[in-house]
This record gives C-alpha cells, structure tokens and sequence, in this order.
C-alpha cells in the first residue's frame, strides 16, 4: 500500500516556526497573568493551537524584521512585542511532492515590504502534517490593514505596559469628598500608550497621582485596570490548587503509559486511545490552572488626565494619602468611584499588587 | 489402748501416724493451724488426736495449697484478692488474719482473680499513658479509683484511646497553631471541650486558620479588603470559611506578575539555514553558495524578485547551472569578468531582462554551432574544401547558417571526396605493401646467396648433409651411415615392413639428429627473419605418405622457430606414384595431383623442405605452382644432397 512520501522541510523554516511555537506558548502564560482571557482564547491557543499577532510595522529595509504584538483574547498585548524574521511568514513548502500549492498559506514578501500587513492582523494555525512532530504554521492576514477608527478594528482592545507603583506606602480609607465623585475628566495620551483602547467590555481604571513629572505640573497617570470577582479568584484559585496535585498524576501517567510503549514496540503511538484521552485531561488542567493565573493585579498605563483638569484632584490627592483612586472611562471620560474602601462591599478583587500599602 | 494396740500389732501404722502428725505439725504448721481452728479436733498432741491428724492429713494438705495460693496473691496481687472480697462478699478490706473459709475461697475463685489482674494492669497502663483521655472520660479530677471506677475505665478502653489520641492531637494543635486553637476553644481547657468538636477540625483547618490570623492580626483592613468585609467571619471553621481562606493566604503570598521582561525574536543568526528559509531552498549551501559577505537584505531582495516574476530559487539554480556559460559569457562581454554573479540568478530567469535574452539567442546560437559542428565532423573533406579556415566556434551566424543550408551538398560532395581518398589511400597502401613485400623479398633472399641451385632448379637450396646412395663404391664411414639412416628413418617407408612403433621410433630418432643443425641453418641464414617465412614441405607422391612424413613434423618445426606453417594448406586430391613403387612402370615418380590454397599463399615467403634434393626438378615444379598461387619461395631446405662422390666435410661444416 502506498504511503505518502516522508516530508521534506527547510532546516531554517523549520527552526523559525520552532521559535514561534515557544514565543506564543510562553506568551500566552504571561497573557494569563496579566489579562482576563475568555474560554474561548484557552480552547484556542491549548487546543488549536493558534495564536495572532498584530502587526504594527513591517517597516522598509528589506532586512528589517516585522514588529507586532501578541494578540490574546480581544487585546493587543503591547508588553508582549514581538520582532519576526520576514521568512518566517512565508507559505512553508513540502519538498516531497505531497504538498498542495493551494493549501499553502503565508505572506508574501512583497505584501511585507509594501505594507500589505502594516495596522493588520496575522493569524497563525497550526499546519497540519501527520507525518511530523515539529510545529509548523500556516500565516494569513485575519483582519488587513485599517485604520483604528475602522469599524473591523473596534473589536480589539489595545492594552499598554505593565505599570507598577512603588511609591505609595499608605492610603487613607476616609470617604472622599462628593464633588470628585461627581466630576468628569478627559483622557488624554492613549495614542502614546494603546491607541485601539476601547472600553466596551471593560470601564475601570485607576488614578495614581506622580511625585515626579518633567512634563506636567499635575500629572494624574490613568491606569487601565481589569478586576476579577472576588467570587472568581476564589473559586480558580481552589480549582488551580486541586489542578495543581491532578496535573502531577496525570503527568506521570502519560509518562509511565508511554515508557511502556517504548518497552514494548519501540515507539509511542500517539493514536492510542489511552494516551489520548490522558492528554485531553493534562490539557484541561493546564486550562484551568491558566485561568486561575490572572488576578486583577495589574495596572496598564493608558495615559493621563488632561492637565486642566487635574490640579485640584491631584492636590487632593497627594495632601490626603490618597494617591490611588479607582474610576471608571467611558469614551475617554473618566469618573472617580472611590478610593481602596470600595473594596470592602465590592464584587471585585483588592489588587494585591497594592498588598503592602499600609491603609489608615 | 488403740495407741498399745497400734504399736504392738500394726507398728507400721504406728509409725505413719506419728510421722504424719509431726509432718503436720512442722512442715504443714499454718495449714494445720488453720484446719484445726476450723474444725476443732486435735486438742492436745496424744495419739488418738494424732491419729485423727493422720486421718485428715489430705484435707490439711488441701488447705496448705489453699494456704500457699492465697499467699502467693497476696504477695503479688493483693488488690486482686481485695477486689475479689469486694466484688463477691462486698467487703472493702481484707480481714487480717484469713480463716480457714476465706482461704477457701480465694483458692476457689482464682478464674476471677486472674481476671481481676488483668483489668488492674489494663486499668494501671491506662492512667499511666493515658492519664488525661481517663481522667476526660471519667470527667473527674478525683484520684480515688474504685473498683468499679476502675472497671469502668477497663471496659471502655477503646473510647479511652480514641480520646487520646484527640487530647494528643490538641495538644500538638495548640502547640503549633496557638491562636487558631485559642480561637477554637475560646481559651477553655481540652477537658471542656466536647469529643465531637475535638474530632470536628482537623490540623490542615488549624494550619489556614493560624496563617490567616497572622494575616489578619498585620493587616486587618486590608483582609477585610480582600475577603470582603461583610463576609468575614474569623472565628468560623466551617470548611467553605477555611477554603476561601486558604485562598486569601495563598493570594498574599503569592508574587504578583512582576514586569515581563520578554522581548520575543524570532530569527537566526546569519547563517546558511537562514538564507535557505528566505530564498525558500533546500539547495542553498550545497548546489549554490555565495560569498559571506553578500547580506541578508540581499537575499530577501533575491526573493522579491522571485516572487514578481513569481519563480522560485529552484528554478533560478537550474537555469544558471544548466546556462553557466552563457551567463559567463554574457558577464564577459557587459562587465569584462567571466563569472557568473548573485544577481545572474533572478535575472537569468526573468524574461524581461537582458541576461534572459542573451541566454536564449546564446542557446540558439550553440545549437547551430553545434549542428555546423557535426557536419564538419560528418563531412570534414567537403567542409575544408568549401569553407577553409571557417572556426565554427567564432564565426557569425550568417557564416553558420550558409553552411547549415549547404548541408546535402556537403554529404555528397563529401562522399565523393572520401571515396577518391579511400582510393588513394588503398593505392597508396598497396603500393607501401608492395614495397615491403620486395623489400622483404630481397632481404630474405640476400639469406640464400650462398646456397646452391641444384641442377634442375634455380632455386637456391641448402642441404644439412651430403646423402651417398648405397650404391656408393666407397665403406661409408659411421657418420655416412648416420646420415643415410636418419633420412631412412625419416622418410620411414612403410615398405621396409617394420611394425609402426619402430617407425615412430626411428623417425623420433631422426629428428632428434637433425633438428639442432636445422634450427642453426634457418638461425644463421635468416636470423630474426625466421617468422617471415612460411615452411612448406615438398608433398610425398601420396597423401598418406605425406602425412606421415610431414604433418606433425611441420607442426613441430614451426612451433619451435616460429615460422608459419603452410601444410594444411596443401591438399592432395590424388596419390601419385612413387619411382620406387612397384606399381610404378614408367621409371619416374608420379606426382600427387594437388590443390593449393592460393589465399594463404599469396605473398607469402615460402621455405620449401625436402627430406632430399637430388636434382631439383621436383622443387621446381612445386615452387612454380606456389609462386603461380602468388608465393614467393625463398629457397629449399633439405635434409641431404644426394652425392655420388665423396666430398669434404658436411655442409653444415661451413657454418
């Protein structure tokens, strides 16, 4: 009976996709961390696995590498930036012979360098070849190139870098005065720090008064902030434990059912029913104990409250060790909800990044 | 009188009692004593009494095993027997001196005795190692324990233990986690605690619990932050209150994501597999390399133009491979360098570009030249006669083209020219053959200047020996007999009626005698010359004859000196007769008739041989029919010259 031929792969695509397949999986950890991810984006990076990037520049020597970031969940992750190797996106071929022309999916260098993919999103499935155990990736353009104000790029989130406050060693629990409650402030800066920030599916953010600001006398940082439930971190956190010792088992099983494999026909069939269903298993656990990564802790920078608007908070804030507020942004429009008291009644989670404040 | 009769008439039995009684009295004393006290009968020590001693003996003994029991208990299990007083006769005290019925009794209970001691050890282990879960149990602090106390500590045993273990348990609990334990018992002892709620926590609940006091005793507000004030209840150990803080104290310590130092690269360094990956080849590196110093920009640039022209590197390999030429030649013409250079590769496969067209036209060009090449080689006397000093090579492509159009006549003409040099050439061969073979000719026959023409024949012969009939007039010397034998011998007449053995036999004889002086004739005369010649025995008058005489004689001679041999080619088709047969009228021999195979012999130098010559006029006759076949006959060999008168020497003499 015929069989198709063994694959024949270029060493350096082989060795590039490698290198992305490891990027989007430790990526896509630190995403966990940091970002509240739907179901669907696990189902999609742990059981596709496929990932997308957003391409921000692709620039014009034509040596220079692509610069994207990660894309998990809806959000364009901007601490997760990427540089990739134009080759990289190429269609990969099979020089055996049982490559299909039309089943190759990759960008062109030309598209790159023309910028075809500049403001675009990739997206990267898994290349599908039974008779290899590398990774391999077929690369298409999921949403091209746009303008944010788009319609197709509304969907997306943009999310800036990671902050975290140091200087901050206590906060007051008194109430706040009314009138800060009921004022409204202009965000300004978000083109520096996420400019696709959109706040349909999440409107809270935090209010962290500087010390020091070469540019502004009043420099009020907006921080884009992502609570989690209390019920949530609760409820995950217990999961991820049990998950934790389940995953252990479950690991050295796969890895005694497969030494017996080898001990008894020389290979590990990946077909076997056994191991199969021992694998959808470890997958599901590392789902779960994905889910339980992500806390609420962290603050993105987002940009700033517009500068003559902000004195009279900000005095307020720095006069009444009151630095940090929580707010909420609606179409650029910010509104104070309260200080750290909130939490006491509140739904959501205390960030813990702030656990070592001294409250008073 | 009994004790008179006794001694007198059963002094044995005297004996006995009086032994008896003293055994009773000394050795059994306590017993006896105690026997007595009970039953009264011995009064004094005379021998009636004595006898009555000696009649009760058994029962004495039964009391001192009764006596020697309680004893024995006493010593060791006294509360034992108090207990046993206590529990059947419900005396709390033992009397101080035992009589002859409480002796009895203790012996006769000694089942419940052994269990009384069972429990008091049960009871005594119990309170030394588990002083506390008894004293728990017996929710007393009282040390005074009653024999029923006591049973009842006994009997529940298990429960004892069962205690504790919990009573251990809190013990270690509060050692550990002291705030968690003092919330549980809301600072009360163990021994107000109930078993149900000792059993109700276990020691991973008191861990959480301890470790969230510690927490919340740092920083209430901001527990209460996290657990959410209203929900806090901290003195709970409701299992969903521990969960929930587990998790709050698995949150504070947990590290919050720190910054995520990454900053993901995707590529290799400047290396082969690199430029592989973006010419899209497997053949980069080993069926094409370019320098390292050509950079990477310049390979994606390589792939940008693949990629508008939409080919593949592959394709570009190929092309410059299978075009190397060209593409040198056509850098020779634009650049001055015949090399082929990196962006030969996309240019030779871009139909747009020059290098593309200059291949094709070249390809074209190579073609023709190649074709006009092929007829100079098919044709090349025609092609030098219509086009001197044409290099196919260089000349244009007009020049290439005429002669491609000048094709058939160039086969014909060609033909015609060939044909007249073939004559030439075989006119010229023959006429070099011919000059050979008279060279040849003279050279051989300078040999035979010194031989001798026999009478009959100019054909000059040489004889190794002087042959004298026997009609001689002279004795013959030994040698003359040697010589006339060994021609005998070698002629071996089938008539002379010897067996054929002895024939074979002398002829071998012969030839043993003559062959060194024949091998030193045709060595001195011809020298190397001898494989010119072809040896060529003077036929006999029969085939039979013939064959005899000569056939394996001339296969022998012209192995050993090399010369060829001409008898098979030779064929009697006719017997003749000899001059000495006797069927022979005429007095002359009668030659074979014969045939000769004229396409070996011609133009072959002939050495004939006779075994004699003595006139000549059969090698004369014989040569002309070789040389009418187209021989040339150098001369005759033989083995005698028949003379009629003595001469000096032997022929061979003068050699």
């Amino acid at each position: 009976m015929l069989s198709p031929a063994s694959p024949i792969y270029i060493d350096g695509v082989k060795q590039l996709h490698q290198q992305l397949d490891s990027a989007y999986i430790k990526a896509f950890h630190i995403a966990s961390k940091f970002l509240p991810l739907p179901i669907s984006e696990f189902n999609r990076t742990i059981d596709n696995h496929s990932f997308r990037i957003f391409v921000e520049t692709s620039q014009n020597e034509m040596d220079s590498k692509v610069k994207g970031f990660f894309i998990f969940g809806h959000f364009i992750c901007r601490f997760l930036p990427i540089l990739i190797e134009p080759a990289a996106l190429f269609p990969v071929v099979d020089f055996s012979g049982w490559d299909d022309k039309s089943k190759r999916l990759g960008i062109e260098l030309g598209d790159i360098r023309l910028g075809f993919i500049d403001n675009s999103v990739l997206f990267f499935s898994s290349k599908k070849d039974s008779r290899v155990s590398f990774p391999l990736f077929n690369i298409s353009i999921q949403d091209s190139h746009f303008s944010k104000d788009e319609e197709p790029f509304k969907k997306f989130d943009d999310v800036g870098l990671p902050f975290y406050i140091n200087d901050v060693t206590c906060l007051n629990t008194s109430e706040l005065p009314n009138k800060f409650l009921c004022a409204k402030y202009s965000l300004i800066g978000k083109d520096k720090f996420a400019p696709y920030a959109n706040f349909k599916r999440n409107q809270f953010c935090v209010l962290y008064a500087e010390l020091i600001n070469a540019d502004n006398k009043f420099p009020i940082k907006v921080l884009r902030w992502f609570p989690q439930t209390k019920t949530e971190v609760f409820k995950f956190t217990s999961e991820a434990y049990k998950a934790d010792t389940s995953l252990l088992r479950v690991r050295r099983s796969i890895i005694k059912l497969t030494d017996l494999m080898i001990d008894l026909t020389g290979k590990i069939d990946h077909s076997d029913p056994a191991l199969l269903s021992y694998k959808e298993k470890e997958k599901s656990l590392i789902k779960t104990l994905n889910k339980s990564l992500f806390k609420g802790d962290t603050f993105f920078e987002l940009g700033y409250i517009a500068e003559s608007q902000s004195k009279e908070l900000y005095q307020y804030m720095v006069n009444n060790d009151s630095r940090l507020l929580f707010a909420k942004i609606v179409d650029d429009s910010i509104s104070i909800i309260g200080n750290a008291t909130i939490f006491f009644n509140s739904e959501y989670m205390f960030p813990l990044s702030l656990k070592n404040i001294r409250f008073i | 009188m009994s004790a008179f009769i006794d001694f007198f008439f059963k002094h044995k039995f005297y004996n006995n009692v009086l032994a008896t009684y003293e055994q009773a009295v000394t050795q059994y004393a306590k017993a006896f004593d105690i026997w007595n006290q009970h039953f009264g009968l011995i009064n004094s020590d005379s021998y009636s009494d004595k006898k009555k001693v000696f009649t009760h003996f058994a029962e004495i003994i039964n009391v001192n095993n009764w006596v020697s029991f309680s004893d024995r208990y006493l010593r060791t299990n006294k509360e034992a027997i108090v207990w046993l007083f206590y529990d059947k006769q419900q005396t709390s005290t033992l009397p101080s001196n035992l009589s002859y019925s409480d002796y009895h009794f203790i012996a006769s209970n000694e089942k419940d005795l052994n269990q009384y001691i069972v429990s008091l050890n049960k009871f005594d282990s119990l309170l030394l190692n588990h002083k506390d879960a008894v004293f728990y149990f017996l929710a007393t602090p009282s040390c005074n324990f009653s024999f029923d106390i006591k049973h009842k500590v006994v009997s529940n045993e298990e429960i004892i233990l069962e205690i504790s273990k919990f009573i251990s348990f809190a013990k270690e609990v509060s050692s550990l986690f002291p705030k968690a334990w003092a919330l549980f018992s809301g600072n009360c002892p163990v021994s107000s605690l109930s078993l149900e709620k000792l059993k109700s926590v276990g020691k991973y609940q008191f861990s959480i619990k301890e470790k969230f006091l510690e927490l919340y005793d740092k920083s209430p507000k901001l527990v209460a932050l996290i657990y959410g004030a209203p929900l806090l209840s901290i003195s709970s150990f409701n299992s969903d209150e521990i969960e929930k803080e587990a998790v709050v104290t698995k949150l504070f310590t947990d590290n919050t994501p720190s910054e995520p130092n990454t900053n993901f690269v995707i590529g290799l360094d400047n290396s082969d597999s690199l430029k592989r990956a973006i010419l899209g080849t497997l053949h980069y590196g080993s069926e094409c390399k370019f320098a390292d110093s050509v950079a990477i920009s310049q390979f994606y640039y390589i792939k940008f133009q693949l990629e508008t022209i939409d080919a593949t590197f592959d394709d570009a390999i190929k092309k410059v491979n299978e075009n190397a030429e060209a593409i040198k030649a056509y850098n020779s013409i634009h650049y001055s360098k015949e090399c082929i250079f990196v962006g030969n590769y996309v240019d030779s496969i871009d139909p747009d570009d020059p290098l593309y067209s200059f291949i094709e036209s070249f390809n074209r060009l190579k073609l023709i030249r190649d074709k006009v090449s092929v007829l100079k080689e098919s044709f090349p006397l025609a092609f030098n006669e219509q086009f001197p000093g044409v290099n196919t090579a260089s000349c244009s492509e007009e020049t290439l083209n005429l002669i491609i159009s000048s094709s058939d006549s160039l086969k014909s003409r060609n033909n015609t020219l060939k044909q007249i040099e073939s004559d030439r050439l075989e006119a010229e061969r023959k006429k070099i053959e011919h000059q050979k073979l008279l060279s040849d000719y003279n050279s051989l026959k300078l040999c035979t200047t010194d031989w001798y023409f026999p009478n009959r024949s100019s054909l000059p012969c040489f004889s190794l020996y002087y042959y004298y009939p026997v009609s001689c007039d002279w004795e013959a010397t030994d040698k003359e007999w040697d010589i006339r034998n060994c021609i005998w011998d070698f002629k071996g007449n089938k008539h002379t009626n010897l067996p054929d053995f002895e024939l074979k036999k002398r002829r071998l004889k012969a030839l043993n005698y003559f062959f060194h002086d024949f091998q030193h004739v045709l060595s001195h005369f011809f020298g190397n010359q001898i494989s010119k010649l072809t040896f060529v025995t003077l036929p006999a008058s029969t085939k039979m004859d013939t064959d005899r005489r000569f056939e394996s004689f001339s296969k022998f001679i012209c192995s050993e000196l090399n010369m060829t041999n001409g008898f098979d080619h030779i064929h009697i088709i006719k017997d003749g007769l000899s001059k000495n047969s006797p069927n022979n009228t005429s007095g002359r021999s009668i030659p074979a008739e014969l045939t000769l195979d004229e396409e070996f012999f011609k133009n072959k130098f002939v050495i004939l041989f006779d075994d004699v010559i003595t006139s000549g006029a059969t090698l004369e006759r014989f040569r002309k029919r070789l040389e009418a076949a187209g021989a040339f006959v150098i001369g005759a060999i033989s083995l005698g010259k028949t003379k009629h008168t003595r001469q000096n020497g032997q022929p061979m003499d003068r050699l």
